[in-house]
């Protein structure tokens, strides 16, 4: 079995993609309410905010709206889905993974040929992606609707005054799309990691369920500034 | 649709349980030592990684306001976007999200092992009281770890965004360091803190609260984890929602 096993992995390149759809429910399906309502939380809160300093600073409120819609695409509406995703799926993988490596699950499972490194971490990086690529998109939606709401309310900023979608142009798409990619590969990566790492009792899964979440966030805040800076030199041109 | 109702009532769900924790505290005097030593735990083996973020904070600010001095030859405008975002608004909320995950998840991290092992249930038969030399001393020392290493990520941020910008957008370096003193006011550091102070005392309400709820093995113990770096997320976000009309 493990000659077979080993034969069929080493033609097969290990997408494992069946695999992940079973993880994509858990990551994207079940997240759903927890990013719609922190980010239209958000949303409200940074919409607020910037009305009243924008009427503190220059005045009116009718120029924040491109603004707006730019820095909700492009940065807070991917960074604060990310984190939220960290907080609620890299902590479970890391503490999934990590109670069957104490458990010496994962041992067993390489005792009888399997790869457990490669069959735990794959299906959840093609998880986090999707799910990611898919959330990312609702997670702005909700940004942009409550923070539209909130001006509209507040200042009378009517929403054909404050919406702007012609003031997006692909690149700021391209940004928000590359985020989402690599968002939803680095948290379960950094998470499985963590979770395999562990060792020793129930104090090790806790621990690498920690890991995994701070780990995450840091990485999270990096790779943003790693695709904002790309973006912005593009935009200079200094890059292509 | 059941799933997104559900989902309406998140915050309600975690922070009632936050509201009637720090209720039970109130009164109850910490234990100097533990308060001291849990202090350390979260507050100053936490800095590197505060700097870390705070740093990626302040490169992201200093992107974003670079194009805007660009684009709209704002350059008179930029000290106060710096200064605004990153002692005011997105640093508060990103370090707040930061503590959600090192001091929140390793309180419930702990807790909950010492639950599962039935630490807790040793200290009462002892005839211990947990209140005073388990779960405030946690609790304060998060609130009071978060203000410091906000004030931390605060420096971090703001010397990133300054060399950010100016390498950046070629703004002269003295010039934008006076459009950021005259944008920018003490009172946005003093807001900043409170916000970090009441995101990190929520957070150690809500990780503390769902540490002593683990029961069971090892899972019981990655769960509380999951269960409190969710909530004190959610709490810190709808906290950040309530502080708009409070600051």
């Amino acid at each position: 079995m493990a000659a077979q096993t080993k034969r069929k992995t080493g033609v097969k390149p290990p997408w494992l993609v069946g695999q992940g759809w079973l993880h994509l429910d858990h990551l994207a399906v079940s997240s759903l309410p927890l990013i719609v309502v922190t980010l239209s939380l958000a949303g409200v809160a940074f919409a607020r905010e910037g009305a009243i300093q924008a009427q503190m600073i220059i005045g009116t409120v009718e120029v924040l709206g491109p603004e707006y819609m730019r820095l909700t695409v492009t940065e807070m509406g991917p960074v604060i889905t990310a984190l939220m995703l960290t907080m609620r799926v890299g902590s479970g993988i890391a503490a999934e993974i990590a109670n069957l490596t104490v458990s010496q699950a994962t041992t067993a499972y390489q005792v009888f040929g399997g790869r457990a490194q490669r069959d735990l971490v794959i299906p959840r990086i093609w998880a986090g992606v999707v799910g990611c690529v898919l959330l990312v998109p609702i997670g702005v939606a909700s940004f942009l609707l409550s923070g539209t709401l909130a001006v509209a309310l507040w200042f009378d900023v009517p929403q054909e005054e404050f919406l702007f979608f012609r003031h997006l142009d692909g690149l700021d798409l391209m940004c928000a799309m590359v985020k989402a990619v690599l968002f939803g590969a680095v948290i379960p990566f950094i998470a499985a990691r963590a979770g395999l790492a562990a060792r020793g009792g129930s104090g090790a899964v806790g621990q690498a369920s920690a890991k995994a979440v701070v780990h995450g966030t840091v990485a999270v805040l990096f790779i943003d500034l790693l695709v904002a800076t790309v973006v912005a030199m593009l935009r200079d041109g200094r890059l292509g | 649709m059941v799933n997104l109702l559900n989902g309406l009532f998140i915050p309600i769900r975690w922070l009632l349980p936050a509201a009637r924790l720090l209720r039970r505290l109130v009164g109850v005097r910490p234990d100097f030592r533990e308060t001291i030593y849990q202090l350390e735990h979260f507050g100053y083996q936490s800095i590197l990684i505060v700097i870390a973020a705070g740093c990626a904070v302040g490169g992201i600010v200093a992107v974003h306001a670079a194009t805007y001095v660009a684009n709209y030859s704002a350059g008179e405008l930029a000290g106060w976007a710096v200064g605004y975002a990153t002692l005011r608004e997105v640093g508060p909320l990103l370090t707040g999200l930061l503590l959600a995950g090192r001091v929140g998840a390793m309180n419930a991290a702990e807790l909950a092992d010492m639950r599962v092992r039935d630490q807790i249930r040793g200290l009462e038969a002892l005839g211990l009281d947990p209140m005073p030399i388990v779960i405030a001393p946690r609790v304060y020392a998060a609130a009071i770890a978060g203000v410091a290493l906000f004030s931390v990520a605060a420096i971090a941020s703001l010397v990133t965004a300054v060399l950010g910008v100016t390498t950046a957008s070629g703004l002269k370096l003295m010039p934008f360091l006076y459009s950021l003193h005259d944008g920018t006011s003490l009172s946005y550091l003093f807001v900043g803190q409170a916000k970090a102070g009441i995101f990190a005392l929520i957070v150690g309400l809500l990780s503390t609260h769902e540490g002593l709820q683990a029961s069971g093995g090892s899972s019981a113990v990655g769960r509380a984890v999951n269960n409190a770096a969710v909530a004190s997320a959610v709490g810190i976000v709808t906290a950040n929602f309530a502080c708009t009309w409070v600051f």
